[in-house]
Parts: C-alpha cells; sequence; structure tokens
C-alpha cells in the first residue's frame, strides 16, 4: 500500500486548493499583494510535495540529483514568497533581513542548477532503498554533503529570527490573533522543514522529505485566517444591511414627519378658514339669545340671524369637505370620452343654481367627435369647480355683466375648454396664488378647490391657466391632450 | 338721554362675522356702525363722541395694527379693541403697547367681548370728561399748564411768561381745581390722554 503517495498527494492537494483559493482572493483583490505572496508559497508547496514523491520513488542517482534541484527550486519559491508574506502580514520594519534571505535563496538555486546533484550533495554515492512496516519501498541518497548548502541552512535559520522577531513586534502592535497565527505556523513550518531536511540531506535520518508536509502548518493558519475574515465580512455584510434598513426606515420616518407636515399646513390653514363662520356663529347665536330675552324680540333680526348661521354652517361644512377631497386618494380611472358631453352634463347639473342667480350661460362647444383619455370623473370634479367659482364671481355682479361662457377649442393635438364669466375678475394680487392649496383670500375657500383642479387636470397631462380678459371678467382654461384615433 | 348712546365702529372684512358682531352690541344696547376695510374706515368723518374700536387683526391691505398705527399718528383714537384669528402674541403686545384696550380671540365669548367693549368705552369716557375739563381753561392757565406738565419750576414758568412766580401759583392752583387734577402725574396723564404735544405759540 503506498500510504507515502497517499498522504503527500493529500498534502498537495491540501496546498493546491488553498493556494487557488488565495490566487482567487487576489485576483478579486489585485491590490492586495498578500494574496499573491499566500497563493506562490502554497502553490509552491504542493509542486514540493509532488516533487518529494518523486524522490522516494526514485531509483537512478542522476535523475535523484535533478529532482533535488527541481526541489530545491520549488522550495525557493516557497520561502521567497513566505519571507515577504511575512513582511507584508506582520508589517515588520526590518527591510533587509527579508531581502537578505531572498538573495541567499537566489544564490541558493543558482549553484543548486550549477552541480548535478544539486547544492545538497557534491557527489551522491548510492542510493538505498528501505521498506515500511506496511510494505511500502522509498528511496533515500548517501552522499558527500555540498560545502554551499550551508548558504540554505543559514537563510533557514535567518528566516527564522525574522519571523520571531516579526511575530514579537507583531504582537506588541496588538495584532495578537495575526502574530500567533502567521507567525507562529511559520515557526512551525522552519522548526520541522529547516531542522529535518539537513539531517536527511546528512543521512542522520533516513526518512523522506517532509518539506511540505511542514507547510501544512501554515495551510492550516490561512485556511483558518480565510474563513475568519469570510466570517467577518458576512458580518460586515449583515451590519450594512442593518445599516440600510435603519436608513430606509428614518427615510420613511422623513416621509411620514412631511406628510404630518403637510396635513399640519392644512389644519393651520383649514383652522383659520373654519374660525371665520364659527366665530360668526357664536357671535349671531350670542345675539339672538340677547334680543329673545326682550319683551318684544325683534323676528325679522331672528330670522335674518338663522339665515346668516345657516349660510356660515354650510360654509364651514363645505371646507372640511373640500379638505377631505384633497386628501382622499381616489384612484382615478382613465377612459376615452367626448368632452363636449361631459361639459355639458355638468353645465346640466348647475342649471338650477344658474337661474336662481340670472346667470346666462352660453356654449360653443365645437366638435362632438372631441375626445379625451382621461379620468372622466376627476375633470367633472374640474368643470364643476371652475363653474361654481364663476357662478361665485357673477352672483355680486351687475345683472348686464351675468354672462358665463364655456368653449372648447381644438389647438394642435390638444383640446381647450375654455371658462369665462363677466365678473369683476381676479384681484391682481391673488392672481399668481389662485393654484396655491393654502393662500386665503376673501374669495373663501376657492384657493383649495383650484388647487385641486390644477393636480387632476396635471395627471392628466394637461395644463391649466387662469388670468383676467381685457375687456373685465376671468377666464380659466384648461387644456387636454386629444385622444389618438383608433388608440 | 339717547343722544350719549356710545357707538361701536366694527372693522371687519369678513361680512358674516361683521354683520353677526354688529348684531350681537346693537343687542347690547350700543349704536353700530360697521366697515368692510380699514380704507372705509378712514373715509368716514372723525368722530367726537363716546365710543371705541372693535379691529379685525387680518384684513387685506391695511390690517388692523397698521390702522391703530395710523389713528395713533393721527391723534385721532378711540380705545380699541382687537379681534384676531389666532392667538398672536407678538401681534397683541404690540397692539397693547401702542394703546389697545384688549386683544381677543375669535371666536369670542359675548361675555369677554361686551367686557372688552365696555372697557374701552369707560376709557372713552374719562378722555372726554378730561377734554371737557382741559377745555374750560383760559388761554393764560393752559400755557402754564403745558409748562408744569413739562417739568419747569414756578420760577421758570414766572421768567419765561413774563409774569411774577405768584401769578404762577394763582393760575396753577387754577389748573389744579378746573381739571380736578389730585396731583402732578394725573395732571400729566390728563394731558397726555389728550394726545397734544406743547399749545400753539409754546416756544
Amino acid at each position: 500500500m503506498n500510504l507515502f503517495v497517499i498522504a503527500w498527494s493529500m498534502c498537495a492537494g491540501a496546498c493546491a486548493v488553498i493556494g487557488l483559493t488565495q490566487f482567487v482572493l487576489w485576483l478579486r483583490e489585485p491590490d492586495r499583494g498578500v494574496y499573491l505572496l499566500s497563493a506562490t508559497m502554497s502553490l509552491a508547496a504542493a509542486a514540493t510535495a509532488l516533487v518529494e514523491i518523486a524522490l522516494m520513488k526514485s531509483n537512478e542517482i542522476a535523475r535523484y540529483g535533478r529532482l533535488l534541484q527541481w526541489e530545491n527550486a520549488t522550495v525557493f519559491a516557497l520561502i521567497v514568497s513566505l519571507v515577504w508574506f511575512v513582511h507584508l502580514r506582520l508589517g515588520s520594519r526590518r527591510r533587509w533581513l527579508p531581502a537578505l534571505i531572498t538573495l541567499l535563496w537566489c544564490t541558493t538555486l543558482v549553484i543548486s542548477f550549477f552541480f548535478p546533484s544539486s547544492i545538497v550533495f557534491s557527489e551522491i554515492v548510492r542510493l538505498d532503498a528501505h521498506a515500511t512496516a506496511w510494505g511500502e519501498s522509498y528511496t533515500t541518497a548517501v552522499g558527500t554533503l555540498n560545502p554551499w548548502v550551508l548558504v540554505p541552512n543559514i537563510a533557514s535559520l535567518l528566516m527564522l529570527a525574522y519571523v520571531a522577531d516579526a511575530s514579537v513586534q507583531a504582537w506588541r502592535a496588538g495584532k495578537r490573533l495575526r502574530a500567533l497565527l502567521v507567525g507562529g505556523s511559520i515557526i512551525v513550518f522552519m522548526l520541522l522543514g529547516g531542522i529535518q531536511a539537513p539531517l536527511i540531506d546528512a543521512g542522520l535520518l533516513r526518512i523522506p522529505y517532509m518539506i511540505s508536509f511542514a507547510f501544512l502548518a501554515i495551510v492550516f493558519a490561512l485556511a483558518y485566517e480565510l474563513t475568519d475574515s469570510t466570517r467577518r465580512a458576512s458580518i460586515l455584510e449583515r451590519q450594512r444591511a442593518e445599516a440600510l434598513a435603519d436608513a430606509r426606515e428614518a427615510h420613511e420616518g422623513f416621509e411620514r414627519l412631511a406628510r404630518a407636515s403637510l396635513l399640519g399646513e392644512l389644519v393651520t390653514g383649514i383652522a383659520h378658514e373654519l374660525n371665520q363662520p364659527l366665530a360668526a356663529i357664536l357671535a349671531n347665536a350670542q345675539a339672538a339669545k340677547r334680543l329673545l330675552a326682550a319683551p318684544a324680540p325683534d323676528f325679522d333680526e331672528l330670522r335674518a340671524i338663522v339665515d346668516d348661521v345657516v349660510r356660515d354652517d354650510k360654509r364651514a361644512g363645505e371646507m372640511i369637505h373640500r379638505l377631505r377631497e384633497l386628501l382622499q386618494k381616489r384612484a382615478s380611472q382613465r377612459e376615452r370620452f367626448p368632452l363636449a358631453a361631459l361639459v355639458r352634463e355638468t353645465a346640466d347639473l348647475l342649471h338650477a343654481e344658474l337661474r336662481a342667480h340670472d346667470i346666462r350661460l352660453s356654449l360653443e362647444l365645437g366638435d362632438p367627435a372631441w375626445t379625451v383619455d382621461a379620468d372622466r370623473v376627476g375633470l367633472q370634479q374640474v368643470v364643476l369647480n371652475l363653474l361654481s367659482n364663476a357662478i361665485r364671481a357673477l352672483r355680486e355682479a351687475p345683472e348686464a355683466d351675468r354672462q358665463l361662457k364655456l368653449r372648447l377649442e381644438r389647438r394642435n393635438g390638444a383640446v381647450r375648454l375654455i371658462v369665462i364669466d363677466g365678473g369683476p375678475g381676479i384681484a391682481p394680487e391673488v392672481l399668481p396664488h389662485v393654484f396655491d392649496p393654502f393662500y386665503t383670500s376673501n374669495m373663501g375657500s376657492l384657493g383649495m378647490g383650484l388647487a385641486i383642479c390644477k393636480r387632476i387636470v396635471e395627471a392628466q397631462g394637461g395644463t391649466i391657466e387662469a388670468h383676467n380678459r381685457a375687456d373685465g371678467g376671468a377666464e380659466l382654461g384648461v387644456t387636454l391632450p386629444m385622444a389618438k384615433r383608433n388608440a | 338721554m339717547p343722544e350719549a348712546k356710545p357707538t361701536v365702529f366694527v372693522v371687519d372684512d369678513d361680512d358674516s362675522l361683521r354683520r353677526a358682531l354688529e348684531r350681537l352690541l346693537r343687542a347690547a344696547g350700543y349704536a353700530v356702525e360697521g366697515f368692510a376695510s380699514a380704507q372705509a374706515y378712514l373715509a368716514r368723518a372723525r368722530y367726537h363722541g363716546p365710543g371705541c374700536l372693535l379691529l379685525d387683526l387680518a384684513m387685506p391691505e391695511i390690517d388692523g395694527l397698521e390702522l391703530q398705527a395710523r389713528l395713533v399718528h393721527d391723534a385721532e383714537v378711540l380705545p380699541i379693541v382687537f379681534l384676531s384669528g389666532q392667538a398672536d402674541i407678538p401681534a397683541s403686545v404690540r397692539a397693547i403697547k401702542l394703546g389697545a384696550v384688549d386683544f381677543l380671540t375669535k371666536p369670542a365669548d359675548d361675555d369677554a367681548l361686551l367686557a372688552a367693549v365696555g372697557a374701552a368705552l369707560a376709557r372713552r369716557a374719562e378722555q372726554l370728561q378730561g377734554q371737557a375739563r382741559l377745555a374750560a381753561l383760559s388761554a393764560r392757565e393752559r400755557e402754564v399748564m403745558y409748562l408744569v406738565v413739562q417739568g419747569l419750576r414756578n420760577k421758570q414758568i414766572a421768567a419765561q411768561l413774563g409774569v411774577t412766580e405768584k401769578t404762577v401759583k394763582v393760575h396753577r392752583a387754577r389748573v389744579m381745581e378746573k381739571t380736578g387734577a389730585r396731583s402732578l402725574a394725573e395732571l400729566v396723564r390728563l394731558v397726555g390722554g389728550e394726545g397734544m404735544g406743547r399749545p400753539p405759540g409754546a416756544v
């Protein structure tokens, strides 16, 4: 049974897996050199394990020597990347030491390929074949040691000193876990690999080279660090997600606040508007009480009071109604309909009101085929609002001026509804504010109504504008896109 | 005495509320005149009788405070009771500093409203009384009174008017007697209430 082969292969596999993982990490973060260094040393350790298998199964002196050269090459890659890994990872101050170690190993490599039996032997005398208890055979070499082998051995000692020093520095700097993992695992590796190899070289230990096995300590340390950083990354990710959730919640809170402040504004405006009729109702009621206490109450006055109370109450109610309308979330439903029919219908609703105030209505509704794609109920509200505003303006006007004109016009791809009244027009200081929801003026809640109109019309992709006519009176215009044929 | 029925001038741009206030005040026994704007009130002829102003704070163009400031400037000021849509502290402080009798928040209860109007009318009555007393003074007594009010000593007054100090003392005593003022402070208040700076011709 080839236990050695299996064990060394597994070792090579472990090293290769870690090496590839580190390499992938480096690809993802190319500016982090430590990943490339740890990848190189892990892959070099894997290669070393493979060369060691070849060595123990080799039975030809020349081949054994060449394999030793290759082992020196893989260990060179391992050591050089390891020493710079320590330098970066533990952040030691001494740069000359890793540089010296690198230099020594470069020398080792050159010398190794200079001698046929590598830097280890000047000459390999013979290869001894051994048999294990489980019946596996392996080879060790016997020969005269090359004096140059001192160079890599000195390098190993320097390496040990350097790692120990760097670890102590890192420990003192507070990077304790890292000092323990990196420093500890490398020292284990150096002790096992750096002592064992010269002993085998010298023939004092007659076992296969186990440098790659010594490297397993580093593989475990790296694997631990890797999973640990993945764990930390996942913690960070969770914290980030939590922070995002917090931010979202804060944003929602802000929106709630904004809505509340809009509501607050509404309440302030509505409170102001409601106060007038309420104050009037109170004063009227208390006046009535006093009048009723008189021996001969003035019934005409009392009747006038009751009329005013009713009117004021309706006024207050209308404001609340409008407020509700403004706040209501009504799903708008689009449909196709002729605008002329809608205008005529709406005007009919106000027929009695118009007659009661002696207002003459004239309709010029153009082509009944002019259709729009819009929210019918919403638009009806708009027309109703415009008409009731006009009626209000005309109520107080001289009888000759009580004219209300509704006209539909076609204007490049759009239909325009124009509402013209012969009233006093909109006061110049009010005109710029007619569409402001909370602009309060003597026009009462007119502002609120027009603000709703504007919102509805704009939701249909239309526009609304107000101005005074040169011949007196106000003109309100609503422009809506005409429905596309066959659409 | 029906001609002594005091008049309350109501200035409010809200027609309905103004009508209601007029009714309440009439029911309480006052003569009432209503105005839809500050301009309309200013256009009215000066009123010299007993009365007061019930003034809405928030009105378009000229608001209540501005009307008050104008009236004070013209020294033609009936005592004022303010009515405001909301409890506006800075405005009420300003109004009271300029001599307003009270500052009520709408809707105002009739008791509070009539009490304030009553207080304003009482102040007006005091004003009129003082005016009547001052009117009874002779030209020389008037001169002496204004100098006294300005804080001059008898000797200084005598020098300024070219009379003896004894004459000044006599005039002064008569001023106190005719105006009914019991102290210099009371006299100052009386003259101040008249709203005049110095007598015509005084140096």
